[in-house]
């Protein structure tokens, strides 16, 4: 047992698309590791080949070479999916069902055994918030409905790991946050959950560990922390700073700029940090606070984006 | 087994959701109560002295009518109906059951469930063949049983027929399974089915046309398409015999018709099972 619950290795796979067969690459040698328990989020622009990804893992789609596994099988191996849960982008369910017929004709065909199907389902169908409206046909359903509903079939059958693709498309700022809760449940209960998304704060507040998809290629990939880490840049609270202690700081060879009481300063160690706090102590000057500055998930996303693009 | 049952049942529900399906179950009613309720029959002697339709008396002519022969013909003309009409409904009804299946955000989902490819095109396939059957066996056994309590007559040949019509929509069904894969197209997979009709109505008597050619590769052509379409004329005339109660000639034509069914179906399975979603 590698102790991971996803495993891929050098995974290409190329589409032929229209009458000329143009080839469009959508996975360009990606090597991915999972944990078992991890809450896994992957970004990248449209087309950058995120849901090409889950498809293979789930077995929809064949790469063309490398090799994944999730736990511990090959993809494409059938019985496996019965530990697996998806909610795709986009997902269509027979409308002529109710909430409740939906979750209980997928519990079928994941294999839950008859008695437990009725239980289940509802007490899914109340976590998503859907009981009051498991009766109704689907075609009345709004959309951030039909999404947690989605959710509910995903976990219907327990599964081991969950690949979710875009989850909270469509839902309200609500509906985000108990789908964000189910899923914290889901991560406590050992289930491996792999996100696809656009929603940068959403991944930044729900996921372990990132990796920025483009083009096919990873990135990046790391903690959100990781990511977002923009080295020794601190920002130094000080009330009200001499324009001279400023200019002595600066002219000891470190970036600092001031604005509204605050010093915004680019240390190359936390020696020369610790210089500056002394000679702003020195000055007289009272230190309310020092922090170290960081990136959005979106400022860094699109700093590494943009980085690619310009890689000759 | 339990997750092949919940496809053909969901396939079922899908269907039976449709109002083609209801319109088919209505008509079938309304068949049985018209035979059932406004069809009066007075036989004597083993043969019809009376009949009266929605309680007006038909003129016999002053014939001797034998009652099985009646009886007979009454199954032959429901059995040719169905044929026809039943086929047709029944085509239109379910043309869209792949290409459904094959929307996007829809067969993720249902590939990524712990079932096989072929199962899941089968269980649909034997989910519209039920719907099928269920309504062709309500109409069917339904009439047959109410013209043996009226006429005291037990013939089996409307029942033989029934299986003849389900068969034949097995092998249509098979060809739609195929074109929806391919095509992914509702509206095509009810044209190609149709076309099918006349195509092999024309086929069936190309001896006429191939005096006319002087190619033989054409002749070839045409005798092939012959040999590979179903022979839907042919499975009619079968059908009538069945229904007459008549011996019927060769079953030749019926069984080349199921095997192109069958090589539809086992195409696209393979088709399906190969694409990628």
């Amino acid at each position: 047992m590698s102790g991971f619950a996803i495993e891929i290795q050098d995974l290409h796979k190329t589409f032929r698309v229209g009458w000329h067969r143009i080839p469009i690459r959508a996975l360009d040698g990606i090597s991915l590791a999972v944990s078992q328990g991890e809450v896994f989020g992957l970004l990248g622009p449209n087309g950058a080949g995120k849901t090409t990804l889950v498809k293979v893992l789930l077995g929809i789609t064949r790469p063309q070479a490398g090799r994944a596994e999730v736990l511990g099988l090959p993809v494409g191996n059938v019985p496996s999916r019965g530990r697996m849960g998806y909610l795709p982008e986009g997902h269509r369910y027979p409308l002529h069902l109710t909430g409740e017929g939906v979750v209980r004709w997928f519990a079928r065909l994941s294999g839950v055994r008859g008695a437990q199907i009725g239980p289940r389902a509802r007490r899914l169908l109340e976590r998503v918030g859907l009981t009051r409206w498991s009766g109704v046909r689907l075609r009345k359903y709004s959309k951030g409905m039909v999404q947690r509903l989605g959710l509910a079939v995903a976990l219907i059958h327990e599964p081991e790991v969950l690949f979710l693709d875009e989850p909270t498309d469509g839902v309200d700022p609500v509906g985000r946050a108990e789908i964000r809760k189910i899923l914290q449940e889901e991560k406590q209960r050992g289930t491996t959950i792999f996100i696809n998304s656009h929603l940068l704060s959403e991944i930044e507040r729900t996921c372990d560990r990132v990796a920025i998809l483009s083009q096919g290629r990873i990135l990046r990939c790391g903690t959100v922390s990781d990511l977002t880490d923009r080295g020794l840049d601190y920002r130094v609270e000080a009330g009200t700073v001499a324009p001279a202690v400023v200019e002595a700081i600066r002219a000891n060879g470190t970036p600092v700029e001031a604005t509204n009481g605050c010093l915004h300063l680019r240390v190359p160690s936390l020696e020369r940090l610790n210089a500056c706090l002394d000679s702003l102590r020195s000055a007289g000057c009272l230190i309310r606070q020092v922090t170290p500055e960081r990136s959005t998930l979106e400022e860094s996303f699109i700093q590494i984006l943009g980085e690619e693009e310009t890689r000759p | 087994m339990m997750k092949l049952l919940a496809v053909v049942d969901g396939t079922i529900r899908e269907s039976m959701a449709k109002f083609t399906f209801l319109a088919f179950a209505l008509m079938s009613t309304l068949m049985l109560l018209v035979v059932t309720f406004a069809v009066n029959l007075d036989v004597v002697d083993g043969a019809l002295a009376a009949a009266r339709l929605f309680g007006q008396d038909i003129h016999l002519g002053g014939q001797r009518i034998a009652i099985d022969e009646l009886v007979s013909g009454i199954q032959t003309g429901l059995a040719g109906f169905v044929f026809g009409v039943g086929l047709f409904l029944s085509i239109f009804a379910t043309a869209n059951l792949v290409p459904v299946m094959l929307e996007k955000g829809y067969v993720d989902l249902l590939l990524s469930k712990p079932l096989s490819r072929p199962a899941l095109f089968l269980g649909r396939y034997l989910g519209a063949l039920s719907v099928v059957g269920f309504n062709l066996l309500y109409l069917v056994v339904g009439v047959w049983v109410v013209l043996g309590v009226k006429t005291g007559i037990w013939k089996p040949g409307l029942l033989k027929a029934g299986g003849i019509i389900l068969l034949t929509y097995a092998i249509f069904l098979g060809f739609m399974m195929m074109v929806g894969v391919f095509t992914r197209s509702s509206s095509i997979t009810i044209m190609l089915s149709y076309f099918l009709f006349p195509l092999t109505l024309f086929l069936f008597f190309r001896d006429n046309l191939t005096v006319m050619l002087t190619h033989k590769w054409a002749i070839f052509i045409l005798d092939g398409l012959y040999w590979i379409l179903p022979k839907v004329h042919e499975i009619g005339m079968i059908l009538g015999s069945l229904a007459l109660g008549k011996p019927v000639g060769s079953l030749a034509p019926l069984l080349s018709s199921a095997l192109f069914g069958a090589g539809c179906l086992a195409l696209g399975t393979l088709y399906f099972t190969r694409k990628d979603y």
